[in-house]
């Protein structure tokens, strides 16, 4: 039996894959811009500090897949640094973000990953991103540096601009490529993708039952 | 129901979901007409739609049937029915006539139903298709010819009821999900040779689906073959083919994916009715297992039902006969009983037929066009029959598609273009129909699909975070400044709901989830007490914690709760005090706290006490009483209303042991030089005097209970933002007291004795020991620890003095001091902010006043005047 065009519109209907997304990085490397470009497509130039952890949705098209990402945009500053576990310990992809300008801002980035490395989901699909590249003029990061570290550590790496928009898709369609979907599909039963609900070990059957709705098996 | 041991979960909880997903569907899709209108928000309540699935779902679905015209474009597809009774003949003639007998174009699909194909015994018993082959072979003969190449799509025969589809063969390709299906009616089910058999398909986008049947014979049947019509349209079921490639996440391994069933069919609910949602609920209650899913013939955009449906003309054979000589066809149809039943809607609702034009096709001598001439004479009928399906609440076509112009005649899913019966062949005693009809079926345009969907999807997101909830606290950072033991300190935040939805919070205190997580009452009491209580030990000296307010849906606030613990001479025992002589930040907390809970001392606690005498009352209980004697006599003063700024200079002179400048307090002077005071603000933040100063500055915005009483609002503000320093101090205090003279000094002073008093956790005469002790002063000072003792009793002569000098009555001062003295003592964990005298009862104080009364008597006797 055949199928017509009709299939691929169900293709596209299919249930989207959550994925749990988490930024980290130094304060004011641009994290909470680079989500709103790729969420909403604006910028804003003077975007005061995140205090605590934001969190929006986000669907993707992906080949014959739909992604969800759920995005956690964290605070950078350092004293809430002890707070971050709870944001990516379930996730499933991370956006670790510096500044090309500033280059405390790397060493930062790579006390991530090596945190990441340590006490992360294993399977976490990491990506190093270095924003502002439109201020390439006072770049104080090299590339080439950068990006060794990246490859010796097996992260995706780009430089990107929130502020202009480079590469900001592309940070997130290339993570959605790398994410292990099959793991997912098979967790996601059994997780809940917003840190501290219903992880404290209490049974509630109710509760159990949406979650699993709005978990695995959500629909568009 | 048949498979019940298969459900045992007989509660049917789970099919809740399917409840609300319809009375939200249905909500949703009357309500609903933009795609502004965010799903996520309930519009009655604006409460947070419970179930997320099930609102996207919805607004997907709704959305894409309002954009559908958009993304579908019609295709006509030429539709030849045919359908013949063949008295269980074989097919010897040809049947080219009959086939291509059709009248308005080339058809694009056959479908040729047939009954009685098989009378042979065993066709009850076996399956054969030998006859069935036949009758294909003839049928591909009769409709294949040079220039038109038909394929078989499928075929499905139910004892001797069976249908054939063919397609053109430019259009195979457009034909998916092909599936067939049969039911038996009568008696034995299966058994019977009455029933259908049917073949649903996709073309193009459009589910098309074909029923051919034999209902019961004979004219007085009528119930019968009403219920065999009944027992058909609710049986006869088609299962569902999942696409072939099972896309990733499509079906999930599990079976199937019911969602995915309901958004995929949604599409089509706009054009036939809902009645596909109410039987898949109610299938879906019996199927819980595995999820099977069955299409009834409704859930379909076209349905086609013919065959001999055998319902005859109410009426003698004669007078039948009578009125097809006189080509009467019309009057006959007034028998007709089918027509008849359908007009009381008991069958065939909502199907319509053509108009018959042509004689009965029943019952006919074999071999010849004339009806029955056999003993049996039985009446003509038109028995065979072609209906077709038309939903009242469908859409038209002009409504699901813009692309196509689509003319008044043509504006109906179905559109019939000749109905006739073929008289040529005479093999069986029926006579063959033929039927043609135009279908508009749906080609849905995969590309402007995929961009609706996208679009679709995106707006989606906007409307979910739209929907996130938006909180607002009033400040990010809880600062209590610094905060002194037994002072309960409260600071308000204010948290404001700015979003759309509801949302609940709360707040987390710990990392670790399995810890308690905190309600919101907590912060604004505990942390002051927990930390402070001394039977807990804990020796905390600065708290900076950051507790999470979770927004359930939503984003996560960090607030940062911060305070300094500056030990304060209030608050401690009278024996701990009595111990200590030098400034309270001499000496570790611990060691105050040892000291306090009389436990075991350490090392390092009995060192710092070596050489150091235990005095008979705590020494600035008696600096500050000493105060009031010296200076205090020529005043009527009063114990509660001090200034704000004397009483702290004079708490920060208690706590760090330094003498209280009198010059100052009494006249305005300072008895340092200006020049001594600069030096000292020179010192800046290093020196311990100044923060300390600087902390009571902070310590007094958070303290509201001292400053209401005593100051207006504008002082108020200058007090709390002015930049303390003990220059600035002791400048406005010199400027209060030129201005009013010494006695807000006294007042000020007065009431840090009372503050003393109340806050000795344990009382100066504990409750209990006064209920025992307490009828004469003797007995209870004996009673009494020293410490105790002594300072009721400097207390009471220091009464005694006010009292002789008769500024201040008798009666007032009994009333101040005789339950600040004599009350229960508090254990310290309970000492918090409770207003300690009202846990004595009235008839209780009084007790105690009179009493206190008789003691001030006993220790100094009243002068006779
Ligand atoms: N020139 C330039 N400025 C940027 C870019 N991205 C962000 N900024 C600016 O950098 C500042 C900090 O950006 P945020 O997005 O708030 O940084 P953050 O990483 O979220 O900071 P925290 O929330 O404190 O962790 C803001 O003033 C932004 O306008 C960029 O690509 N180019
Ligand atoms: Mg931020």
């Amino acid at each position: 039996m055949s199928f017509s065009g009709r299939n691929d519109a169900a293709a596209s209907n299919m249930k989207p894959i959550q994925v749990k997304l988490v930024l980290l990085g130094e304060s004011a490397v641009g994290k909470s811009s680079i989500v709103l470009r790729f969420v909403n497509n604006e910028y804003q130039d003077n975007k005061e500090p995140t205090i605590g952890a934001a969190f929006l949705t986000q669907r993707c098209k992906l080949d014959d897949r739909i992604i969800k990402f759920e995005i956690w945009d964290t605070a950078g500053q350092e004293r809430f640094h002890s707070l971050a576990p709870m944001y990516y310990r379930n996730a499933q992809a991370a956006v670790i973000v510096y500044d090309i300008t500033k280059p405390a801002s790397l060493e930062k980035a790579k006390t991530w990953v090596k945190e990441l490395q340590r006490q992360a989901n294993p399977n976490i699909v990491i990506a190093l991103v270095g924003n502002k590249i439109d201020l390439a003029n006072n770049r104080a990061v090299p590339y080439e540096e950068a990006e060794a570290y990246a490859n010796e550590n097996e992260l995706l790496f780009f430089e990107a601009s929130a502020k202009t928009g480079t590469n900001i898709i592309e940070v997130f369609t290339e993570l959605a490529k790398k994410i292990p979907y099959e793991q997912i599909l098979a967790n996601n039963k059994n997780l809940n993708s917003r840190p501290g609900q219903n992880e404290n070990g209490r049974v509630n059957l109710v509760d159990q039952d949406n979650n699993n709705q709005e978990n695995g098996q959500c629909n568009c | 129901m048949k498979n019940e041991e298969y459900y045992p979960d007989f509660s049917f909880n789970w099919l809740n979901n399917y409840k609300a997903y319809k009375t939200d569907l249905e909500e949703k899709f009357s309500s609903m007409t933009t795609t502004d209108e965010n799903p996520f928000i309930h519009p009655l309540s604006s409460e947070i739609t419970l179930n997320y699935r099930l609102s996207r779902e919805c607004w997907i679905s709704k959305q894409l049937a309002i954009e559908q015209p958009k993304f579908t474009d019609l295709k006509k597809i030429n539709i030849f029915i045919g359908t013949w009774n063949v008295n269980g003949r074989d097919p010897e003639c040809s049947l080219k006539g009959w086939l291509n007998s059709y009248k308005h174009k080339i058809p694009d699909i056959y479908v040729i139903g047939l009954q009685e194909m098989d009378l042979s015994k065993e066709a009850y018993i076996v399956s054969n298709n030998e006859k069935e082959n036949h009758w294909s072979e003839k049928i591909e003969e009769g409709i294949n010819s040079l220039n038109k190449k038909y394929v078989k799509i499928a075929s499905q025969q139910m004892v001797g009821i069976c249908v054939f589809v063919y397609v053109r063969k430019e259009l195979k390709k457009v034909i998916s999900n092909v599936s067939t299906s049969f039911i038996g009616c009568g008696l034995m089910g299966i058994m019977g040779n009455k029933g259908a058999s049917g073949i649903r398909m996709m073309i193009y986008d459009s589910y098309v689906c074909f029923v051919n049947s034999h209902l019961a014979a004979d004219t007085m049947q009528v119930q019968r073959r009403n219920e065999d019509y009944r027992d058909i349209a609710k049986n006869l079921q088609f299962p569902f083919i999942p696409p072939r490639d099972n896309i990733n996440g499509f079906y999930n391994g599990t079976g199937f994916n019911k969602e995915q069933f309901y958004t995929e069919n949604m599409l089509r609910f706009n054009i036939t009715s809902n009645k596909w949602l109410n039987n898949i609920c109610q299938e879906n209650l019996k199927e819980k297992g595995n999820m099977k899913i069955n299409f009834s013939i409704y859930d379909n955009d076209i349905l086609f039902w013919f065959g001999d449906l055998n319902y005859r003309l109410n009426n003698n054979s004669d007078v039948i006969k009578e009125y097809i000589n006189q080509g009467k066809i019309e009057d006959l149809l007034e028998f007709d009983q089918l027509l008849i039943e359908k007009a009381k809607q008991v069958v065939f609702t909502d199907f319509y037929e053509s108009k018959i034009t042509f004689k009965p096709t029943y019952k006919y001598d074999i071999g010849t066009n004339t009806f029955d001439t056999s003993e049996k004479k039985r009446a003509p009928a038109f028995c065979d029959r072609v209906q077709w399906y038309k939903a009242s609440n469908a859409l038209k076509p002009s409504e699901v598609s813009f692309s196509n112009k689509i003319t008044i005649e043509d504006n109906e899913w179905i559109i019939p273009k000749n109905y006739n019966s073929y008289g040529e062949l005479t093999i069986s005693d029926h006579k063959p129909i033929i039927s043609e009809f135009e279908i508009w079926v749906r080609k849905i345009n995969t590309e402007k699909y995929s961009e609706i969907y996208s679009q679709l999807i995106k707006q989606l997101d906007h409307h979910e975070n739209d929907s996130i909830p938006v909180i607002k606290v009033s400040s990010i950072l809880v600062d209590f400044g610094t905060i002194t033991n037994n002072i309960s300190t409260t600071k308000t935040l204010i948290i404001k709901n700015e979003g759309k939805v509801l949302s609940s919070y709360e707040l987390v205190t710990s990392l670790d989830d399995n810890k308690t997580s905190l309600s919101f009452p907590w912060i604004s009491v505990k942390p002051s007490s927990n930390t402070l209580t001394v039977t807990t030990g804990i020796s905390i000296k600065k708290i900076d914690e950051i507790i999470i307010l979770k927004v359930k849906n939503g984003n996560d606030i960090f607030i940062n709760v911060k305070s300094e613990i500056v030990p304060s001479l209030f608050g401690i025992p009278i024996e701990t005090l009595c111990q200590i002589n030098r400034p309270l930040s001499y000496y570790p907390w611990d060691s105050i706290l040892e000291l306090s809970n009389k436990k075991e001392l350490s090392e390092k606690t009995k060192e710092l006490l070596e050489n150091e005498e235990i005095s008979c009352i705590p020494k600035n209980l008696y600096v500050v009483i000493d105060f009031l004697i010296k200076y205090g006599r020529d005043e009527k003063y009063v114990f509660n209303n001090g200034n704000i700024i004397i009483k702290k200079y004079i708490k920060y002179c208690l706590n760090n042991n330094i003498d209280i400048d009198n010059n100052l307090l009494l006249f305005g002077r300072s008895s340092l030089s200006d020049s001594y005071l600069n030096s000292l603000d020179n010192l800046t933040s290093m020196d311990s005097m100044d923060s300390a100063i600087s902390s009571i500055s902070k310590m007094e915005k958070l303290s509201l209970y001292d400053y209401q009483s005593s100051e207006s609002k504008t002082n108020l503000n200058e007090i709390i933002y002015k930049n303390y320093s003990l220059k600035a101090v002791k400048q406005k205090i010199a400027e209060i007291v030129k201005r009013q003279g010494k006695l807000p000094s006294i007042n000020s002073m007065a009431e840090i004795l009372m503050k003393f008093l109340y806050e000795f956790p344990n009382a100066v005469v504990p409750y209990e020991i006064f209920k025992k002790y307490g009828s004469k002063f003797q007995t209870l000072y004996s009673a009494l620890p020293s410490c105790h003792a002594n300072t009721l009793n400097y207390i009471i002569c220091y009464i005694g003095d006010t009292i002789s000098y008769e500024l201040i009555s008798k009666s007032e001062l009994v009333k101040t001091f005789a339950s600040a003295i004599i009350r229960p003592s508090i254990d310290f964990k309970e000492q918090q902010e409770q207003n300690i005298t009202s846990t004595m009862t009235i008839s209780k104080k009084e007790k105690v006043e009179i009493a206190f009364s008789q003691y001030i008597d006993e220790v100094i006797p009243p002068k006779k005047k």
